[in-house]
């Protein structure tokens, strides 16, 4: 079973549309040149220098320094990594939570999962950013606490998706042979239900990631996420938010990258579920 | 429907309930509480603001009074702003919020029904690339890129619109655009793929070859049937325009809900946020269940069973 369901993932990249194979490719040269980059140049991301102040961007400094003199491609490329970072993990969060609570719901089925469906509809109609927002000023600006109450308001998606994968999986003649076999529930749900589910969570996590950056950048842009002296992207669009007048360059560059990153991170999304939908369907 | 809608209102008791529950218990059992700003207040003072507040009182003797409160639509006086009462002032801002969010509903409408009905008209020529592409690039400029760089523009380059407030229709251009932007590009997206896909159908055939013209076949038999997947769309799209301009409110300075909430979890203004949420919660709710009604009434064969 295994070996089957790796070949059909490792499918999925040739048969990436142009669309898709651009974005990805650069995606994953923005990512490995926000880890890379940084190596070779000699200023760190905090590096100030007041008294240069902020400068227009020159060939020294190609997207210009903000008000304490540091380096303005520095920290943009400083705040990919960190946004990533916290894309990833809190999608992680999701997805812990996500799988293995729409697998157990459509596993178990009957009244519990009627029940469960029941308790992610309502978590629907709740104001979730209002929550996050109490979350973070109340509890303080952790940094793992982020990712745990971005991760917490977006699960409900992926349950539903995992579960509706299952119901259908369930019916399949080898969970019926395993069953008569003898197996355990805990070991068909881990080593033949789990594994099988395994397209559709990399689509739909490839479509999670943006929303999370998106989530994350709102927080920090409200000053309720990555604290100084960290910086994400929605930090350096707060910081030149508030200087724009006098310095444009801090808001023109975070800002359009930002939306590249999003952009890239969506179109990849689009092409992942257009093959799902043809082939793994 | 009558029963359905019934139902539906009884469910929102429980819902409500757990809400105000989580938020109350949320707010509480964080450190830290509003009067610690307050520099040096005499021990009596302190005690004399905990007893009007009934912050001496143990917490589920609090939470049960607060719920009593809110049985009563009150939600108690403010803990930052003690001339008004919750519900004055909610009932103050909320008229703000919900005009800007009619405006960026008005604006998304507008332009995402117009590019995508174009859009689906032109298809696969240069127009249609155009506005999808723009469809494509405009779910990923959130309202915190495009507010400032729309100030940076209008207000701060070319000085034809103000950078901020909330008293002339001109300053309520920008807001209402930032807010509204990134809707009218899904809406954009869904009526294109919607149309296309109605003009699929059989009907729209027998239309055709009874010697309709493709305009006439667009606007009045597609559109109608395109009109579904945008209700469905607009339920949630509502709810955060009407409610979710935290960000916008707070660029443009406009003396809205969504920035009296972030002023309040700043300042800890304990019953003004559980005021904010429940009014938010409420609100959400109701539209969803307008969206259900009008879905029914738009296809019949949905069934409220």
């Amino acid at each position: 079973m295994r070996t089957n369901i790796s070949v059909k993932f490792h499918h999925i990249l040739p048969e990436l549309d142009k669309k898709g194979k651009w974005a990805l490719f650069l995606l994953l040269f923005i990512i490995l040149s926000s880890f890379i980059v940084p190596v070779f140049l000699n200023v760190t991301y905090d590096e100030q220098n007041l008294e240069l102040g902020a400068v227009k961007p020159s060939s020294k400094h190609w997207f210009g320094t903000d008000l304490l003199g540091r380096d303005l491609f520095i920290r943009t490329l400083y705040g990919i990594k960190i946004s990533f970072w916290v894309g990833l993990c809190a999608t992680a969060v999701a997805l812990l939570i996500g799988v293995s609570y729409g697998s157990i719901s459509g596993y178990i089925g009957g009244w519990v999962d009627t029940w469960m469906m029941y308790i992610v509809d309502i978590l629907y109609t709740m104001p979730f950013t209002m929550f996050v927002i109490i979350l973070m000023t109340f509890f303080g600006r952790n940094f793992y606490l982020l990712f745990i109450a971005i991760g917490a308001v977006e699960w409900l998606t992926m349950a539903r998706i995992v579960r509706g994968k299952v119901l259908s999986i369930k019916q399949q003649e080898y969970i019926y042979s395993a069953k008569a076999l003898g197996f355990s529930n805990t070991h068909i749900l881990f080593r033949h239900i789990i594994p099988n589910l395994l397209n559709i969570v990399v689509v739909y996590t490839t479509l999670t990631i943006p929303q999370v950056i998106l989530l994350e950048a709102f927080l920090s842009f409200l000053g309720l996420g990555v604290q100084p002296p960290m910086c994400s992207l929605g930090v350096l669009i707060r910081e030149g938010v508030e200087v724009m007048e006098e310095y444009p360059w801090l808001i023109i560059f975070p800002g359009a990258i930002f939306v590249l990153t999003l952009l890239l991170l969506n179109v990849l999304g689009d092409s992942f579920q257009e093959i799902s939908n043809e082939k793994i369907g | 429907m009558k029963k359905y809608i019934i139902r539906k209102l009884f469910l929102f008791i429980p819902i409500l309930l757990a809400i105000i529950t989580l938020t109350f218990f949320m707010v509480r059992l964080a450190p830290g509480g509003p009067f610690d700003r307050d520099k040096n207040v005499p021990e009596e003072v302190q005690r004399n603001l905990e007893e009007y507040y009934h912050l001496d009182e143990s917490l589920l003797k609090q939470y049960f009074r607060y719920l009593y409160g809110v049985i009563q639509f009150d939600f108690g006086p403010s803990f930052r702003k003690p001339s008004y009462t919750i519900r004055e002032w909610i009932f103050m801002r909320i008229p703000i919020s919900f005009e800007l969010g009619i405006y960026s509903l008005i604006f998304a409408l507008f332009v995402g029904c117009t590019c995508g009905v174009v859009s689906a008209f032109y298809q696969n020529t240069w127009i249609d690339t155009c506005l999808t592409s723009f469809a494509v690039l405009g779910i990923c400029i959130p309202s915190f890129v495009i507010g400032p760089i729309l100030v940076l523009v209008f207000a701060l380059h070319w000085e034809i619109l103000p950078v901020a407030g909330w008293d002339f229709p001109q300053q309520k251009i920008l807001p209402s655009i930032s807010l509204g932007f990134i809707y009218s590009a899904y809406i954009t997206r869904i009526i294109r793929s919607s149309i296309i896909e109605v003009l699929k159908k059989d009907y729209i055939r027998t239309a055709i070859s009874k010697g309709a013209s493709v305009r006439r076949v667009i606007l009045i038999h597609t559109l109608k049937g395109a009109l579904q997947p945008l209700v469905t769309f607009l339920g949630p799209a509502t709810a955060g325009l009407l409610t979710g301009s935290f960000i916008v409110e707070t660029i443009f300075q406009i003396p809205g809900l969504g920035r009296e909430f972030v002023e309040a979890t700043f300042n800890r203004d304990y019953t003004m946020i559980i005021g904010i949420v429940f009014v938010y919660a409420l609100l959400i709710l109701l539209l969803n269940l307008i969206v259900d009604i009008i879905q029914g009434y738009l296809d019949p064969r949905i069934s409220y069973e």
